[in-house]
Order: structure tokens, then C-alpha cells, then sequence
């Protein structure tokens, strides 16, 4: 088998699980649809390891870029099918089948009870399928095809409980909210097509340098820079998926779905495709300053704000989701300074132990017979010593302890911001510090309520209190593994080698943003990483939560409480999520709904339906009224009209005969 | 002597003369029928005549079928007559008014 | 000098046109149809004229002889009187007449001596061994004969359905008549009168 087949086997394993179990779920047990389709992830999984081994280890700057068949084609455009096989996607590949297979795993325990449990499994290996199709298109056409349908996926999952109603609204809300962020990115799409004429990566890239001059007036008298504008549109759209602000606010909603689902969509891979998407654009936003900067305040601020929403929340799968939602404002300020390799070094780490934090709430809720609420629960480390030993490892990835994981890609980020000479960069390394001390506080703030302190739940849930079955616990081994090593054995092939697994082309990189060098510097192997740590900032600010995290929490757990009371403002404020919902809620829906109701009643019921459909109807009636008073019955008047047709075409010929013609 | 033109008017006169009979025509539905074979006629007379006057016969073999086929037509046309004579026991034209809106 | 066909053209043209009038004038249905068969006569002589004696005789055989004679039968079998008043026909009489003459007008002009004149169209002529008969089956026994055979299908099909739309059943036979039976009801055969009760006996 060749590389192409391989690739193909990678994506549509998972298909074929999906499609089968899918069509079989109402008929097969239980056990076969997981066999089915964790047997086509593992399938993925397998392939995608040897693509791995083949593009990053063998052939260190392989580049495959394939086109399968052709869809459709005018004029010299073309929309292609198409594949490209390089670092880039090797790695979100690994990440992708890796994470997905041991969700798949995991939800064997999780769901085990579930009546949709196979339709469960034929969602998640749809989007497993998704997913793949969106890291390795080789044009917009099959990455907009991979966003839409792990989109189309993730609506199904967050409302996977259909009847019960927050998980519909949820869902509805994650659409909605997504299909304002695909707008803006079709749009980038349409305007890449129409200058550019192709939608291939390839001959977009190259012929990216030549648009930077060019210009757009899309509102007369204000003129925009062609590259800025694009990069801005596709940037909406990583908005939506990636969940920055100012439109984050579906992905805590999306915790209604199932725990699995949080980990494998809402956290490793889903929410990360914008990450992907702008490194993956790298020669397109390069050409834009504006748009960098854009990029980097936007992520810095959701990195700091949403961490701060995490500290007041209850429900332990909504602090990670803010948590989630934070480190991807980590993630895209990388990517805003041009530190794309570490926006994607940071997405790698976050997806293995965010995956893990995910799945190991999914252990307490199902230990708490789903009671997600922090307030319930206290010392579950007595009953849950494995679910709290990986939750542990997974805070301490997650707030960049070294030698953790998160700590070699989060470090070098706050750090790349640093370096950073784009305008506001000072202000992203202000926010980025502050939320590692965020971070921090209310990474441990969950971990302190969860499973110290007093035991706070009823009687009865005390009883049954239990660790979770193996089939749960090895998928979180797995994952802790890498939480653990990952950053350790990745940081120097992905960030500060220059012969690297993202040094060949997968990403671009103009001179005069390039931190990364001046970061290559500083490198002095993996230990002297480790070992400058307490040099940063960063370090101390997270030493610093865990110290104010262990003091509320362990220490004076009246505390919180007290500090709520003395300053309430900003304690509605962190309630109220900075009133983000409010604003849409009050504002923009309500707008939309008084506009709609407008156009409802007044031009649709009135206009549409009373004056053109039933006054059609009733103009018709009235012609037929007066129509059917020229249907005598007589044929004798019949006859009469048709020797006046008669004449009157005669006559006609006649004229044309003797004056036209 | 005699032309082509001679035929083709005393045709069209056939013709527009039948045509006033169906449309003045009052009482008798059978009279409509003869009117529509005279107007038949009328066309069949132009058929044969610039057949003959220009050496192409395939005109007259169309008037053949025109004859067959008039044939049936008032074979088919009496019978509904005799039909609505049956049930209505009239055929006044003025009578048979059923398409009235 | 007029020769002797331009008087015989002449002579049954004008005859055709007037018993056409006749036609659509007189006043019984049965004059109607004898006026009709004038027509035809002359239509048959103007036709021998052209040299086309198949056809001619054609019609005057499948016409007169068959069609004519069913028009005949029909209405002598249906008898119908009705009173035919010349206001009632004369309604529209001017206004057709009006639009009738408009329309031979411009056919005379179309069709009249402008367009095919002798000069333009030359007179009748054939060679002496022309025989129309012979011509005709020449053409339709070889280059029509579908289109003859599918006009002998037509002929089958209209006789067939001439017959089933006037036939009604045998008259003699005493059969039942299964729609009536199904569609007898109460209200239709039973009457309920109301009356004055009988006591047997005296009292």
C-alpha cells in the first residue's frame, strides 16, 4: 500500500464504522457497535502512527499533496477532492485518532447504561471521519467541508439527550452561534476564490504574496487591504469554532452533551480547528499585521477572561470548559505572534490533558451518579484514588507545572508574546501572566473542592460512591502518560529544532514577526527548560494560584464566600460571564425577534400571504367571474370567435404581406 | 378559360359560406354537422385543384384521407346526435347550453 | 366566346354556392340534406373537370351514396320539428355577414387572380394517356401505404365506436339490471300513506 492509500484507509475507517453502525444501530446490541467502531478508529489510529512515523521520522519534510477525484470544475476553477500529507497534519492526525480512540474506549463504561449507545458510537466515529477530513484537505473546499460536518457532529452530541431541554437549547445555541463564525469564514473563502480564482492550499499560498498590495472598498470610501479582510473573515470563522470571544458563548452550553463528547470535541480536537485552521493559513495572515494583532488581543483577552469565569463556576465540566476556552486563547495568541508552531505545540499538549481532566470528571460524575456540581462533592480522593491521581497530573499539565506537559508549550508562549513587537503585545503578555495565575487558581480551586476538604455529599451518594470500572480507568492511564512526557519529548522536534517536524514549509513564517528564532536562542536542551522555569513570571504566578487556591479552598473555606460578599460587583460580573449572554440575549435576539415579528406579520402575513397568494387567488376568481360570462354554452358562439380568429390571422397576413413584408 | 384562381375563390366562397351556416345556424345540430362537411369539401377542392394545376398528386392522396377520415367523424357525430336525442329528447342548439359558466 | 368549359365551370360553381346557401337557409333539415347532396353533384362535376375522376367519383360514391344517405336516415328518424324563427336566425346575420364577406375578400386576394393567374399557373393539361386512377394507386399502394392502412384502422375504429354508443342492448331478452338493482332504495318503491284506521267487523 502506498502513502495515498494509507491516507485514505486513515479517513475512512472511521467512515465505515460510522456508516454501519449508524445504519445498524437500531438492530445490533451494544456490544457490536463499539466493536465496529472502535475497530475503525484503531484502524485510523494504526495508519495515522505510520503516517506519522513516515512524514515526521522517516522522511523529515514529506509533503504529499494529492487530489483524489474532481467534484466539479468551470472555467479554470476547479473544486477538488484533495489530500496534502505533511507535518502539519501529521500531527493534528496522531492527535485526532489518538484522542478519539481512547474517548471511543472510555464511553464504553461512560454510556454503558445509555439507550442510544449505538447511535453515540456512529456520532463519534462520524466525527472522527470529520475531523480527518479537516486536517487533511488539501483546499478550502474539504476544509470547510471537515468544519461543517465536525459542526453538524458536535450539534448532534451537545444535544445527544434530545429530551431533556438545556441539552436542545445547547445544541441549538452551538449551531447557532457557529453559523455566525462560518459566515464570516465562507466569506474569506468567496474572497481567496475570487482573487485568487483556486481554493487549492498550494496555489493560494503561492499566489498570496501578490494580493498584499491589493486593496477593497466593500463599503464605498472605506478602503481595506485585500489580505487583511480575508484573514479577518477566515479568523470569524476560527472565532466560532475555536470558541473566542466574543463568540465563546456556545461552548459552555455544549457541556450538556455527554462527558466523552466534552473531552473528544468541546476540548482535544473540535475547538481546536481554528488553531489549526490559522496556522495552516500561516502565508495568508502573515501578509496582514492587522490581522495577527487581532488575532493575539483577541486570544489573550479570552485566555484571561474566561479563566476568570472559571473560578466562579460550580459545575466541574463547566471550569474545564472555561479552562478549555481559556488555553485556547493561549493557543491563538501564539498563533497572533506568529509563534504558530507553538499554537499548535500547545494544542497537542492541551488535547491529551484536556482530554484527560474531561474524562476524569466524567469518572467523579459517574462515581456522583451525575452530580456535576463541586458543591456536592469533597475528599473523593478517599473513594476515587485513581480518578484522582490522573486528575491530578491533569491540573498540573494544565496550569504548566514543569515538568509537566503544558508547562514547555505555555511558557514558550507567554514568553513568545514577550518577544512579540506587534502593537498591543504588551498588553497580551499583561493578560497571558494573569491567566496563568487564573489558571492556576481555578484549576486547583475544582481539584481542592473535588477531592479535599469535607465530604459534602448526601448519604445516600456517599454509599455508592465508587472508583470507576477498568474500561474507563485505562483510557485515562493513556492519557496521563503523555499529559505527563508529551511536552518533554515534543518540545525540541516541534518548537526549537530547525529541522523539526514543522520546519519544512508547513507553516510560513515573515522575518520580521519571527520570534521563534530569538526563542531558538534561549534553548539549551530539555532540562535547562525545566530548570530556568522559576525565572519566568509565569512560574510564580502559578505557584502564587495554587498558594490563594489552597488558602480558599483547604486552609479558610469561608473565605470565598466572604470575598463574594465584600465585593459583589465583580463577583456578578464573573456570574454574569462579563454579560456576554445578556448582551446577545437582550440585545441581538431580541432585536432579531421584534425585526422578525415585523416582517412576520406585516410583510409575510400581510403582504406576501394576504397580497400576493390570496389575492392572486382572488384576482383570479374575480377575471373567472367576468371570464365565465364569455362561456355562452352555445357553440354557435364558440364557431363565432374562431372565424374572428379566423379573420383577424387572415387580415394579419394579409397586412404583412402588402406593407411589412 | 379557366385558372387555378377560379377553383381556390370559388373554394374560399364554399368555405366562408359554410363557416356563416355553423355560426348563424339556430336550431338544428345536424345542420352544424353538413356545414363542417361542407367546409370539408371546401378544403378538399383546394387539395385537388392545385394538385391538378401543379402535377403533384400527393394532394389528392390527401384528400382521400380527408374523405376516410369525414367519413368517420360524421359516422361518430350522428351517433352522439342520435345519443342526445336519446336523453334529451331535443337538439335545439339553443338548448344544449351545459358549458355555461 | 365563351367556350364551352369556362360555361359549365360557371354553371356548377354557381350552383354549389347556391345550394351551400340552400343548406344553410332552408328551413327543414331534410331540404337541408338534399341541398347538401347538390353540393356535392356539382362538387363532383367541377372535380371531373380537373381530371381528377377518382376522387370525384369517390365522392359522390362515399358521400352520397353512404354519409349523405346516414344524415338522411338520421334525420328522418329523429323527426325533429322545430320552429324555426327567422328573427332568432337573423340576429347576427349582418355582423357575420359583415365578416364573411371581409374574409372572402381577402382570400380572393390572396388566393384570386393576383396570385394564380392563368399566366402565372398556365391551364389544365395533361397528355392523353393520363389516367388519375392509375396515378393515385401508383403512389398510395407504395410511398402511403401505412398511412392507408392506418386510415382503414380509423374507418374499424369509428364504426365500432358508432355501434357501441348507440347500441342498447338486446331488446328482447329479459336480463337484470345489476346498477338498478343496487341503487333500488326504500324512498323509491315503498310509499307510506297515512290514513284513517280500519276496524274489522262492526262494531
Amino acid at each position: 500500500m502506498g502513502i495515498h492509500e494509507i491516507t485514505l484507509l486513515t479517513i475512512f475507517a472511521p467512515l465505515l464504522g460510522a456508516i454501519v453502525t449508524g445504519l445498524a444501530c437500531r438492530v445490533w446490541s451494544n456490544q457490536a457497535a463499539h466493536s465496529m467502531t472502535i475497530g475503525g478508529v484503531a484502524v485510523g489510529l494504526m495508519s495515522a502512527l505510520y503516517l506519522a512515523h513516515w512524514t515526521l521520522i522517516a522522511h523529515p519534510g514529506f509533503s504529499d499533496n494529492w487530489t483524489l477525484y474532481t467534484w466539479a470544475s468551470y472555467g479554470s476553477s476547479h473544486f477538488d477532492v484533495g489530500f496534502l500529507l505533511d507535518g502539519l497534519s501529521a500531527i493534528m492526525l496522531v492527535v485526532v485518532t489518538f484522542v478519539s480512540l481512547l474517548v471511543h474506549i472510555y464511553s464504553i463504561g461512560y454510556m454503558e447504561e445509555d439507550p442510544g449507545y449505538p447511535r453515540f458510537f456512529a456520532y463519534m466515529s462520524l466525527f472522527t471521519f470529520a475531523m480527518l477530513c479537516l486536517v487533511l484537505g488539501n483546499n478550502f473546499l474539504v476544509l470547510f467541508f471537515g468544519w461543517e460536518g465536525v459542526g453538524l457532529v458536535s450539534y448532534l452530541l451537545i444535544g445527544f439527550w434530545f429530551k431533556k431541554d438545556s441539552a436542545a437549547e445547547g445544541s441549538l445555541k452551538a449551531f447557532l452561534v457557529n453559523r455566525v463564525g462560518d459566515f464570516g469564514f465562507l466569506i474569506g473563502i468567496a474572497l481567496l476564490l475570487s482573487y485568487v480564482g483556486s481554493l487549492d492550499y498550494a496555489e493560494v499560498f503561492t499566489k498570496a504574496p501578490a494580493l498584499a498590495n491589493l486593496t477593497i472598498s466593500v463599503i464605498p470610501g472605506v478602503v481595506w487591504s485585500l489580505p487583511t479582510l480575508i484573514c479577518l473573515m477566515l479568523f470569524i470563522g476560527a472565532m466560532g469554532k475555536s470558541a473566542q470571544v466574543p463568540l465563546h458563548v456556545w461552548l459552555p452550553e455544549s457541556m450538556e452533551g455527554p462527558t466523552p463528547i466534552s473531552a473528544l470535541i468541546h476540548a482535544a480536537t473540535m475547538v481546536t480547528a481554528g488553531v489549526y485552521m490559522v496556522a495552516r493559513m500561516s502565508p495568508l495572515f502573515e501578509l496582514s499585521d492587522v490581522a495577527l494583532t487581532t488575532v493575539m488581543l483577541i486570544g489573550s483577552t479570552g485566555a484571561l477572561m474566561m479563566g476568570l469565569v472559571g473560578i466562579v463556576q460550580h459545575d466541574i465540566k463547566r471550569v474545564i470548559a472555561y479552562s478549555t476556552m481559556s488555553q485556547l486563547g493561549y493557543m491563538m495568541a501564539a498563533n497572533g505572534v506568529s509563534a504558530y508552531a507553538l499554537g499548535i505545540f500547545h494544542l497537542t499538549t492541551h488535547a491529551f490533558f484536556k482530554a484527560l481532566l474531561f474524562l476524569a470528571a466524567g469518572s467523579v460524575i459517574m462515581g456522583m451518579h451525575h452530580d456535576q456540581d463541586l458543591r456536592h462533592m469533597g475528599n473523593l480522593k478517599k473513594y476515587m484514588p485513581w480518578t484522582y491521581a490522573v486528575f491530578l497530573i491533569g491540573t498540573l499539565a494544565l496550569v504548566a507545572l514543569p515538568p509537566f506537559a503544558g508547562y514547555f508549550s505555555k511558557d514558550a508562549i507567554i514568553e513568545a508574546v514577550f518577544l512579540s513587537t506587534l502593537p498591543g503585545a504588551k498588553y497580551a503578555y499583561v493578560c497571558l501572566v494573569l491567566g496563568a495565575f487564573v489558571t492556576s487558581f481555578y484549576s486547583f480551586r475544582a481539584l481542592f473542592l473535588a477531592f479535599h476538604g469535607k465530604e459534602r455529599m448526601s448519604t445516600h451518594q456517599r454509599d455508592s460512591l465508587h472508583e470507576s470500572p477498568w474500561v474507563v480507568r485505562v483510557p485515562l492511564l493513556l492519557l496521563a502518560l503523555p499529559s505527563v512526557i508529551i511536552g518533554a519529548v515534543l518540545v525540541e522536534p516541534m518548537v526549537y529544532s530547525h529541522a523539526g517536524f514543522l520546519s519544512h514549509g508547513e507553516i510560513t513564517v515573515l522575518p520580521n514577526h519571527d520570534v521563534m528564532t530569538t526563542l531558538h536562542h534561549h534553548f539549551d536542551g530539555v532540562w535547562h527548560l525545566v530548570e530556568i522555569a522559576p525565572q519566568g513570571p509565569a512560574f510564580w504566578a502559578t505557584l502564587l494560584g495554587l498558594g490563594f487556591a489552597w488558602i480558599a479552598y483547604i486552609k479558610a473555606p469561608a473565605l470565598p464566600n466572604q470575598l463574594a460578599a465584600s465585593c459583589k460587583v465583580c463577583y456578578q460580573v464573573l456570574v454574569q460571564k462579563f454579560g456576554f449572554d445578556w448582551f446577545y440575549q437582550e440585545v441581538i435576539v431580541k432585536f432579531a425577534d421584534s425585526t422578525s415579528q415585523v416582517l412576520y406579520k406585516r410583510l409575510d402575513m400581510g403582504l406576501i400571504d394576504g397580497g400576493i397568494v390570496n389575492g392572486s387567488g382572488r384576482m383570479v376568481a374575480y377575471v373567472a367571474g367576468l371570464m365565465r360570462r364569455l362561456q355562452t354554452g352555445y357553440l354557435y358562439h364558440y364557431a363565432l370567435i374562431m372565424l374572428l380568429g379566423l379573420v383577424a390571422m387572415v387580415t394579419w397576413f394579409m397586412l404583412r404581406h402588402y406593407h411589412i413584408g | 378559360m379557366i385558372g387555378l384562381a377560379h377553383y381556390l375563390v370559388l373554394s374560399s366562397m364554399l368555405f366562408v359560406i359554410s363557416f356563416i351556416g355553423i355560426v348563424i345556424n339556430r336550431r338544428h345540430l345536424i345542420v352544424m354537422l353538413m356545414c363542417v362537411e361542407m367546409m370539408l369539401l371546401a378544403v378538399n377542392m383546394h387539395f385537388v385543384a392545385v394538385s391538378q394545376y401543379f402535377h403533384d398528386i400527393s394532394g389528392q392522396i390527401f384528400v382521400f384521407f380527408i374523405l376516410a377520415v369525414a367519413a368517420a367523424e360524421s359516422a361518430i357525430g350522428l351517433a352522439i346526435l342520435v345519443l342526445l336525442y336519446r336523453c334529451r329528447q331535443t337538439i335545439d342548439v339553443e338548448s344544449i347550453d351545459q358549458l355555461k359558466g | 366566346m365563351i367556350d364551352v368549359q369556362t360555361l359549365t365551370f360557371f354553371a356548377f360553381s354557381g350552383l354549389l354556392l347556391l345550394s351551400a346557401g340552400g343548406v344553410v337557409f332552408s328551413r327543414h333539415a331534410v331540404s337541408s340534406v338534399m341541398f347538401l347532396i347538390l353540393c356535392f353533384l356539382c362538387s363532383t362535376v367541377l372535380w371531373l373537370m380537373l381530371h381528377a375522376e377518382f376522387l370525384g367519383l369517390a365522392l359522390l360514391f362515399v358521400y352520397v351514396g353512404a354519409v349523405m344517405t346516414l344524415f338522411l336516415f338520421v334525420v328522418m328518424m329523429l323527426n325533429v320539428k322545430i320552429d324555426a324563427t327567422k328573427a332568432r336566425l337573423l340576429k347576427y346575420f349582418p355582423f357575420v355577414l359583415v365578416l364573411g364577406g371581409g374574409l372572402v375578400t381577402m382570400l380572393w386576394l390572396a388566393l384570386g387572380p393576383d396570385a394564380f393567374s392563368i399566366k402565372k399557373t398556365g391551364v389544365l393539361a395533361f397528355s392523353e394517356h393520363y389516367n388519375n386512377t392509375r396515378a393515385i394507386g401508383e403512389v398510395m399502394y407504395t410511398q402511403f401505404v401505412i398511412p392507408l392502412e392506418l386510415t382503414a384502422g380509423i374507418l374499424l375504429v369509428a364504426m365500432v365506436a358508432a355501434i357501441a354508443l348507440t347500441f342498447r342492448g338486446s331488446q328482447q331478452r329479459r336480463v337484470q339490471d345489476t346498477p338498478k338493482q343496487l341503487m333500488a332504495s326504500k324512498a323509491n318503491n315503498l310509499r307510506i300513506v297515512s290514513m284513517a284506521s280500519e276496524h274489522e267487523g262492526g262494531e
